[in-house]
Parts: structure tokens; C-alpha cells; sequence
């Protein structure tokens, strides 16, 4: 080491020094002892005459001088040797101290790469042999990490060109075995005659430990920061003593409104809304509980910049910070819930009300804590105090309903099963009041399906409704109704008797009017058959006319009869189709008649409807009839029957040419036994138009007539289809 | 076609007396031959059905039944009829005023052979004679 340190110590002007030294001093005595030997010896010739005595003298001054350079020599040499040793020692200790310092001592050649010219041996706690890198194989400049290499470069080339010639460098070093360490390069430059430089030194410090606990200081900082100004909540630093802000996150400055230098110059004042009951000094009681070490929290009216009030949440401590006392303000903007709680208070009084209004209570039963929840109407119907009684399931069906009216017992059951899942009951059960409980009140109580709650628990909801009054009318209604059914009874049996009785009334008249009808044509045509001598042309005109009136009197039994089975036939429902009806009736009209008349049939050729084809059938002979009947006397008789579907209903109508009516009779035309025309005219009893209007009213359709007299007439029915 | 007293009987159940007569006349006028037997209520047909039970008289090629009777109706009769070992499949031919499907029902459910509703015209009545002779007398193969 100390050979190293010899041998390769950075280099001075010492050696070249030492040599002129010595030089000198060599000179100086040759050039003094010439001179003495020649003035001295100059000086006894000149002085002593006598051989002998100059002989002696001059052995005598041989001495002299020998012994004065020997001292002096000796002298010199103690001196120099002294020196020497006290430099070795101090150069002995040097480098212990180098070789024990944290800090390398390097040196560089100036040329590209910087190869390593000297480096102290403590390199060697780095885990680098000074040969490594004195070897000259690596350049210095590639042990440096490439991140941190250019800029190292440039700094330097900018140093070596326009100095200053120290510097202070940091920068990652490659310490073999994939290990860097971060080194603090301290380098002056050495610079020849011209200002070129000759050599870099430079002391080296690893400082790994302390660039990471700088970059930890900074990363937790940071950290801190961003926690501070992301949080939801405002946070405001106080001084204690002053009373002034020193501190003051984002969500703070948002909160009230200020820049961050405006709020470290309010004061608690200016971010309070100075409102009764939120006076300045009851805050700063609060704060002189938090500075005692309590942790405060209340709600607070605060201002923002704009002047608007809102509520906070505030939360006051006392904290330590880098060795202040601050009180630590946290701030939750309440606004919101406040508002939300004003709302759901004055839904709950609405709610309140309604329910009183209504008379209707609510419940809630939590199935797994078994607790049950009474709104206040609840209690007031059932007559307790919510703060005397506190309501059970299990205590509700023994003291509340009594269990031998209503469905108490029921109801019991359904809410011991009910779990989450259950579907609700969509019955509503009807509850009695306990005797015990005061005058008799019905409740008429509803469940719904059990729900989560937002807390995990599972509740059933319901309400209870007086239903006393309903019970009443109802038990009166019920009442009212029995007698009622008793009434539509006796009455539907009277007036089934009294059909049955119209029934026989008219199926005897009709077939008992026939038998003597059936005699008088029997024996006036006998008459005429076996009198006809006896009788003149008189007589037999009476015979005549006995037995038209009894044709017509037959024919009016027989319509009679018509018009009494079609109101005691069974109705049939079926799918008809109009067009081959239509026909069928026309086909079976009085053939003389129908030959001579042209008859339009106008309509959709698959038109179907629902009804009765025996009663439609009978309507449409009956119009059909008449219309061929009363056209009859026109020289061309035109009937047309249209129809068409129009929604549900089907408008179906049937005119024709004929002699028509008067619209003042337009109405009567259907009353039965009415005509308009006298019978020799128009033979016929009256009874037709009855039947088409009857028919068609049983059939829930309607009719219409319209005409004029001797323009023909027009009837208009609607069916449902 | 003269009257053949072999010639098998009609019975004719009516209450009504003009009727009876206008049976008769018509008969009479259209020269039918066989001879008509009256019962003037149910319980004379009845009583006949016992006759022809117990030989003394022969029983009828055809019934002619009016429904509306006095005491026993026409149904009843037909019914007992019906229900006779002996004389259970004799014609019955129902022959009324009534034209009403309930009565046409029940006579055909009670086992009537044909139902003819009384004309009041007397020509067609007397058509509705001779229809009724020629077929259920002459026409009709009568059960043994």
C-alpha cells in the first residue's frame, strides 16, 4: 500500500525540487570551500613567511575546515532525515485515514471515457478492486447508469469548457454484481498552461442511503398530499395560538369558495354564517375543548365566499405537526343530507297526517330481530301511548285482537311463517278490537311481501284500517241484500207464474180459438156443398165471407202463436252467414210475388255473424214479406237489401219501391195488430212488424223505419256482429 | 170403394164433439171405408184397450190421438199404449191443434208414430183423412 502510495501518489513538483535543492547546496559548498582553500591559503603566504609554521597553520586550517563542514553536514542531513521521517509518518497516517474514509479518492486521464488513473484502495468497500479499475479495460463512463450517463457527460463537457472547475455531480455507479449505488462525485479539474485539461480528481461518496430516504421523504410527502387534497372531507390547520389557518386542502377551498391564500388569511369568522345559535363564541368553547385534547364533532353553519350558508359537519382535534400544536379541522359539506332529512321530516308528517286522515295505521315487523314498529296512528287506533307500550308480536294477538272474532288466529299463523322470500298475503284480514280494549273497532289489516332492508334485515310491511264503519254499512248491506234476493225471488217466481200462466193463457186460446174456427169452415163449406140450392146468390156471398173471416181469423191465431213461441224459444248463438240466409228467406216467400220483383242483394258474399239464425230468419221473412206485399201494386217492384260490417255492429237494410208510409206513423207501424192499410188492400194481421222488432231486441239489435208515403219505405237494423 | 165391414177399425180419441162429427163427415164425403171407433176422453181409450184385451173387440189399425183430453191427456194414453205387452206397437197418430215443438217432442219421446196438426181448413182437413187412411191403413204394414 504505502509502495502504491509512493509510487503512484498523485504526482507534484516535489522530486524535481529535492534534486535543484540538492543541487544548490552542492554548488554553494564547492564553490565556498574553493574560495576558502584559496583565500585562506592566499592569506597565511601572505602572513606567515616561516615553511614550518605555514605548513602548520595550513594543517592546522585543514582541521579547522574539515570540522566546520562536518558539523554543518551533520546539521543538514539531521535536518532533511527529521523532515523526511515526520513526512512518511504523516503520509503513513493520510492514508489510513483515506483508506478509512467513506470518501474515494479518484483520479481520471482526460481523454474519452476518463480511464481511472489513481483510485484510492477504500474503493474496495464498494466491492471494486482498484485493479478493475485502473486496468483501463472499461471506461469510467460506462460503470455509470445509462439513465444518469449523457446528462453526466454534458455536465462535465460544459465544466471542462466554461468551468467553474469545481463541481458536484450525483449519479448512479455500477459496483459489479448487478448492484448500483448512488455516488456524490465531488471533481476539480486540473488544467495545464493553456487552460487544457490535464487530469479530473475527484472525491467519490456513496450516498445511496441518503438518496433513498430523500426519495422516501419525497414519495411520503407526496403521498401526503394527495391524500390531503383527495379527500372528500375539508381540511383546515389552525394555529392555537393565533387563531390564524396554515393549512387548507382542496376539498376545503371548494367547500367555501376561496383560493388557498385568501382562506390562510380568514379567520373563523369570515367561514361562519353568524347565525343564532351559531354564534363565534360557542365555537370557540368547542375549540378550547379540542385543544384540551377532546375530540369534538357537531354541525355547524358555515358561509361560502359567495355568501350562501350551508351546513358542515365539522370534526375538531388537536394534532402535533413537525412540532407545532395545530388543531386539525375536518369538514363534511352536510347540505345535502340535511336537506334530505327537512324532506323525509316533512314526507313523515305528511305521512302522519294521511295516515290520520284516513284512519289507517302501518306496521313493520323484522323477522329476524322479531322487533314490531306501530306508526303513532297505530297506536291512537288501538288506543295505547306509544311511550307506554311497546308492541310484540307475541303480546299483539293475546291482548290486542280478540282471538275469537275475525281472523286473528289466522293472521297469527301467516306472520310466525313468514321468511325472506314470502310472497305476501293478498288477502286482507279482518281484526276485532279486544273487549278489553274499549268500545268494539274492526281493523281491516293488509301484508305485503317480505323485503330486504338496506341494513340486511328482512321486514314485512303492512297497514291496519278502521274498518268499523265499513263493517256496519256492510253487515247492513248484507242484510239489505238477503231481503232484497228474497224480494227478486218471490218476484221472479211471481212472474214465472205469471208467464207460465200467459204461456197456457195463449197456447189455449190459440188452439182453443181453433177448434170452433174449425167448425164454422167445416160446416159453411158443408153448407155451401150440400145447401147450395137452398141458398140465393146472397146467401152464398154470406157463406163466402164466413169462411174468409175465419182464413183471416186463422191467420191471425197463427201469428198469435208466431209472436208467443218466439218469445218462449231458447236463443241459439252461433256463427251465420248472412248472404245464403238472406237467400233462403227470399226462397220461400210467396212465389207470385217474388218472381215479379227485382231484388239487389248487396253485400260482403262471406259476412258472418254471431246469432240467433232462427230469430234473424224470422225478422228478414217478415221484412222481406212486407216489402214484396206493399210493392206489389208498381208496375216494376224493387227491393234491395244491403249490408255491411261497420266496428261490432252489422247495418243491414231492406227498401224497396213500394206504397211507403207516412213518417208520422213511424213508430206505431211496430205496436202489434197495428196497420196502416186496410186489410182487403193489404191482407195481413198486424202482427209482422211486432215480431221483426221483437226478434230483434231479443237479439240486442235495433230497428228503424223511414219512408214516405208512395216512395217507399226503408228499414234499417243494426245487430251486433 | 164400398164399405167393407172387415175392414179394420180407426180409433179416434177426441173430446171435442164438432170434431168427432167433422172426423166423421170427412170420412164419409171421401168414401174411406174403414169404420171409426170413438173414445170421447182418455179413460174410454183406455177402457178400450181392455176390450181388445179381453176379445171383445178387435183393436184398431191406427189411433188417432188429440193431446188436449179431459182426466186422462192424450200423452198418458199413449204412454199406457206404449207400455201394453200385447198392444204396444198398434200406430199411434197424434192429431191436434197444437203445433208447439214441445208437444211435437214429447209425442214422438212417448213413442208416437206421426204428428198431424188439425188443419181448421176443412178441404185440407178432409185431405189430411184421407192421407191419414190410405197410408196407416192401407200403405202401412200393420205389426202382428
Amino acid at each position: 500500500m504505502e509502495r502504491e502510495a509512493r509510487d503512484r501518489g498523485p504526482s507534484t513538483g516535489k522530486a524535481f525540487s529535492a534534486w535543484r535543492t540538492a543541487s544548490w547546496v552542492a554548488l554553494v559548498y564547492l564553490a565556498v570551500g574553493l574560495l576558502w582553500i584559496g583565500l585562506s591559503d592566499q592569506a597565511l603566504l601572505w602572513l606567515v613567511d616561516d615553511v614550518q609554521v605555514l605548513g602548520w597553520l595550513q594543517t592546522v586550517k585543514g582541521f579547522l575546515y574539515v570540522s566546520v563542514t562536518a558539523v554543518v553536514l551533520f546539521l543538514l542531513l539531521y535536518w532533511v532525515l527529521a523532515a523526511r521521517d515526520r513526512a512518511s509518518a504523516e503520509a503513513r497516517y493520510l492514508t489510513e485515514v483515506v483508506n478509512r474514509s467513506p470518501v474515494v479518492t479518484i483520479e481520471w486521464a482526460a481523454r474519452p471515457g476518463w480511464p481511472v488513473v489513481y483510485v484510492s484502495p477504500n474503493v474496495r468497500r464498494w466491492g471494486i478492486e482498484p485493479e478493475a479499475l485502473l486496468s483501463g479495460a472499461a471506461d469510467y463512463s460506462q460503470r455509470i447508469h445509462p439513465e444518469d450517463r449523457e446528462a453526466i457527460v454534458e455536465d462535465v463537457s460544459r465544466h471542462m469548457e466554461r468551468g467553474p472547475d469545481e463541481y458536484l455531480q450525483y449519479y448512479r455507479l455500477d459496483v459489479g454484481g448487478g448492484r448500483w449505488i448512488w455516488v456524490e462525485d465531488r471533481t476539480w479539474l486540473e488544467r495545464g498552461r493553456a487552460g487544457e485539461v490535464r487530469r479530473f480528481h475527484g472525491l467519490l461518496m456513496d450516498v445511496t442511503e441518503r438518496v433513498q430516504a430523500e426519495r422516501n421523504l419525497r414519495d411520503s410527502e407526496k403521498r401526503f398530499r394527495a391524500i390531503f387534497d383527495n379527500v372528500q372531507e375539508g381540511i383546515l390547520l389552525q394555529d392555537f395560538e393565533t387563531g390564524a389557518f396554515v393549512g387548507a386542502n382542496a376539498a376545503a377551498l371548494a367547500m367555501y369558495g376561496y383560493e388557498r391564500e385568501e382562506i390562510l388569511r380568514c379567520t373563523v369568522t369570515d367561514l361562519s354564517a353568524r347565525e343564532p345559535g351559531y354564534e363565534v363564541e360557542r365555537q370557540q368553547v368547542l375549540i378550547d375543548r379540542a385543544r384540551r385534547g377532546e375530540q369534538i364533532v357537531f354541525e355547524w353553519r358555515a358561509r361560502h365566499r359567495d355568501g350562501h350558508v350551508f351546513w358542515v359537519e365539522a370534526n375538531l382535534q388537536a394534532t402535533e405537526i413537525a412540532d407545532e400544536r395545530l388543531l386539525l379541522v375536518t369538514l363534511r359539506n352536510i347540505e345535502p343530507r340535511k336537506k334530505a332529512e327537512q324532506a323525509l321530516n316533512r314526507q313523515m308528517d305528511r305521512l302522519t297526517h294521511a295516515e290520520r286522515h284516513a284512519g289507517l295505521g302501518s306496521w313493520e315487523y323484522v323477522i329476524e330481530t322479531g322487533q314490531l314498529w306501530w306508526s303513532d296512528h297505530l297506536y291512537e287506533l288501538m288506543g295505547l301511548e306509544p311511550q307506554r307500550y311497546a308492541p310484540g308480536l307475541g303480546d299483539v294477538w293475546e291482548v290486542q285482537f280478540d282471538p275469537d272474532a275475525g281472523d286473528a288466529e289466522q293472521l297469527k299463523e301467516v306472520l310466525q311463517q313468514l321468511s325472506p322470500g314470502h310472497e305476501g298475503i293478498g288477502r286482507r284480514f279482518r281484526l276485532l278490537r279486544h273487549p278489553s280494549r274499549g268500545t268494539e273497532r274492526w281493523f281491516s289489516l293488509t301484508v305485503d311481501s317480505v323485503a330486504e332492508r338496506d341494513d340486511g334485515l328482512h321486514a314485512v310491511q303492512g297497514t291496519m284500517l278502521d274498518i268499523t264503519d265499513l263493517q256496519q254499512a256492510e253487515s247492513e248491506l248484507r242484510q239489505f241484500n238477503a231481503e232484497l234476493e228474497e224480494r227478486v225471488r218471490e218476484r221472479t217466481a211471481a212472474l214465472e207464474a205469471a208467464n207460465q200462466e200467459l204461456e197456457s193463457f195463449s197456447y189455449a186460446v190459440s188452439h182453443d180459438l181453433k177448434a170452433p174456427l174449425r167448425g164454422i169452415d167445416g160446416y159453411s163449406q158443408l153448407l155451401e156443398a150440400d145447401y147450395v140450392d137452398l141458398l140465393d146468390a146472397e146467401g152464398q156471398m154470406f157463406i163466402r165471407n164466413i169462411r174468409a173471416g175465419v182464413a183471416q181469423m186463422n191467420e191471425l191465431i197463427g201469428d198469435l202463436l208466431d209472436y208467443s213461441r218466439m218469445e218462449r224459444r231458447p236463443l241459439e248463438q252461433r256463427g251465420v252467414r248472412l248472404q245464403p240466409l238472406i237467400e233462403e228467406v227470399l226462397d220461400g216467400l210467396d212465389p207470385a210475388l217474388r218472381e215479379r220483383a227485382e231484388v239487389a242483394v248487396n253485400m260482403p258474399p262471406d259476412l258472418e255473424l254471431q246469432t240467433d239464425p232462427d230469430g234473424l230468419g224470422l225478422a228478414l221473412r217478415n221484412l222481406l214479406d212486407n216489402a214484396l206485399k206493399f210493392s206489389a201494386p208498381r208496375e216494376k217492384p224493387r227491393i234491395a237489401v244491403t249490408a255491411e260490417p261497420r266496428g261490432e255492429t252489422l247495418h243491414l237494410a231492406v227498401s224497396d219501391n213500394g206504397i211507403g208510409f207516412d213518417m208520422a206513423f213511424q213508430e206505431r207501424i211496430f205496436e202489434i195488430f197495428q196497420r196502416l192499410n186496410r186489410a182487403e188492400d193489404y191482407p195481413g194481421t198486424g202482427v209482422g212488424l211486432a215480431l221483426v222488432r221483437r226478434a230483434l231486441q231479443r237479439l240486442g239489435g235495433r230497428i228503424e223505419c223511414e219512408g214516405r208515403p208512395d216512395a217507399g219505405a226503408t228499414f234499417r237494423l243494426e245487430l251486433p256482429l | 170403394m164400398s164399405p167393407n165391414a172387415r175392414q179394420p177399425a180407426i180409433l179416434v180419441v177426441e173430446d171435442n164433439p164438432v170434431d168427432i162429427d167433422l172426423m166423421q163427415r170427412a170420412f164419409d164425403r171421401r168414401n174411406l171405408a174403414n169404420p171409426l171407433e170413438i173414445a170421447r176422453d182418455g179413460e174410454e181409450a183406455l177402457a178400450c184397450l181392455q176390450r181388445w184385451e179381453s176379445g171383445e173387440q178387435e183393436p184398431p189399425a191406427v189411433i188417432l190421438l188429440d193431446i188436449k183430453l179431459p182426466k186422462i191427456s192424450g200423452l198418458e194414453v199413449l204412454r199406457a199404449v206404449r207400455s201394453h205387452p200385447e198392444f204396444g206397437r198398434i200406430p199411434v197418430v197424434m192429431l191436434t191443434s197444437s203445433s208447439e215443438d214441445r208437444d211435437i217432442h214429447t209425442a214422438y219421446d212417448a213413442g208416437a208414430n206421426s204428428y198431424i196438426v188439425k188443419p181448421v181448413d176443412f178441404t185440407k182437413f178432409m185431405e189430411v183423412a184421407e192421407h191419414v187412411e190410405l197410408y196407416w191403413c192401407l200403405l202401412n204394414q200393420h205389426p202382428r
